[in-house]
């Protein structure tokens, strides 16, 4: 055993120049890194619901109807920036869930199945709010 | 007293016992960075003050529910890490640092080895990839279970399992290539 690097270390350590960081600043990371896969769930879901929306506006089955030329218009008004900021979103929401925690304990295959089922669920509940809401529930 | 009391101890204000956890992984995290980084021993005791201040620092963020020795370990690879990253490569092979053994009769028994092969794997072993030689360090040297290699590296079991397999495969390949 080195008694150098021991003695050392534990100079530094009683003179305080190396501190103990509070346990409510971990509490902190803890819970910033929960809030920010809720918040990365929640804009990942809001973005597909919205791309239901509007492809629901759209209609594509009628367009689709419509042949070559209704396919052209369905491919010109797919709204495209939602198609990429739900696919950003989602594919971050993959990224950071096993860095949360001790999520990195789970399967790849479980990883991605909880994290697309979530993101189903709060599209679901989204969506169906839209809904509820065009239709006047919420109009008291 | 184990290692989760004694961390308890310290979290409380009592820093003098901090210095049973430096005597109880001094030698053995001073091994595993040596085999890791395979660097000279000053470099390898700069990382490993590193380490024990880092672990002394977050002391508190350490939940006394799990196992201590993978919370340590844990910061060492990330040390390791930090070190491979500011000299830019995955690995490093220094001939300035001193021969390191890595004779562990387990571990060639496992790959089938016979004994005058070991030198070849023994050569081989430095140049895998940051990633295989953890694990092949972390279980056959450091005799870690794949729990415990898969906290300390903050992946699945399973990937455990993975990588130990295609470092084997790896070496086997490399003395099968010597021969040829």
């Amino acid at each position: 055993m080195n008694k150098k690097l021991k003695d050392g270390l534990m100079t530094k350590i009683k003179k305080n120049d190396v501190r103990m960081r509070p346990k409510w600043w971990f509490q902190i990371i803890k819970d910033g890194q929960v809030l920010l896969l809720v918040l990365v769930f929640v804009i990942s879901s809001l973005f597909i619901s919205s791309l239901i929306y509007f492809i629901g506006l759209i209609n594509p089955s009628s367009l689709i109807k419509m042949g070559s030329i209704g396919r052209e218009v369905l491919f010109e008004y797919l709204p495209y920036h939602l198609i990429v900021a739900a696919l950003v979103t989602v594919f971050f929401s993959i990224f950071i869930y096993p860095k949360i925690g001790d999520n990195y304990k789970k399967e790849r295959r479980q990883i991605y199945f909880f994290v697309l089922l979530l993101i189903l669920i709060f599209s679901a509940i989204l969506t169906g709010l839209e809904l509820m809401f065009e239709k006047g529930y919420f109009l008291f | 007293m184990t290692d989760e009391e004694v961390v308890v101890l310290v979290c409380k204000g009592d820093k003098n016992k901090f210095a049973l956890i430096i005597e109880r992984y001094e030698d053995k995290l001073f091994r595993y960075i040596k085999r890791l980084a395979n660097q000279s021993s000053e470099d390898v005791e700069d990382i490993l003050s590193e380490v024990f201040l880092s672990a002394y620092s977050n002391l508190q963020g350490f939940d006394s529910h799990k196992n201590f020795g993978s919370w340590i370990y844990r910061i060492a690879h990330n040390k390791v890490i930090d070190y491979f990253k500011s000299k830019k490569c995955s690995y490093l092979l220094n001939e300035d640092s001193e021969e390191l053994i890595w004779n562990k009769d387990q571990f060639f028994e496992d790959l089938e080895i016979e004994k005058e092969n070991r030198q070849i794997v023994n050569d081989a072993i430095p140049t895998l990839e940051l990633k295989y030689k953890e694990v092949i360090l972390l279980y056959y040297f450091e005799e870690k279970s794949y729990q415990e290699i898969s906290d300390i590296l903050h992946i699945s079991v399973n990937q455990v399992g993975v990588l130990i397999y295609r470092a084997k495969k790896y070496l086997k390949q490399k003395l099968k290539n010597f021969y040829e």
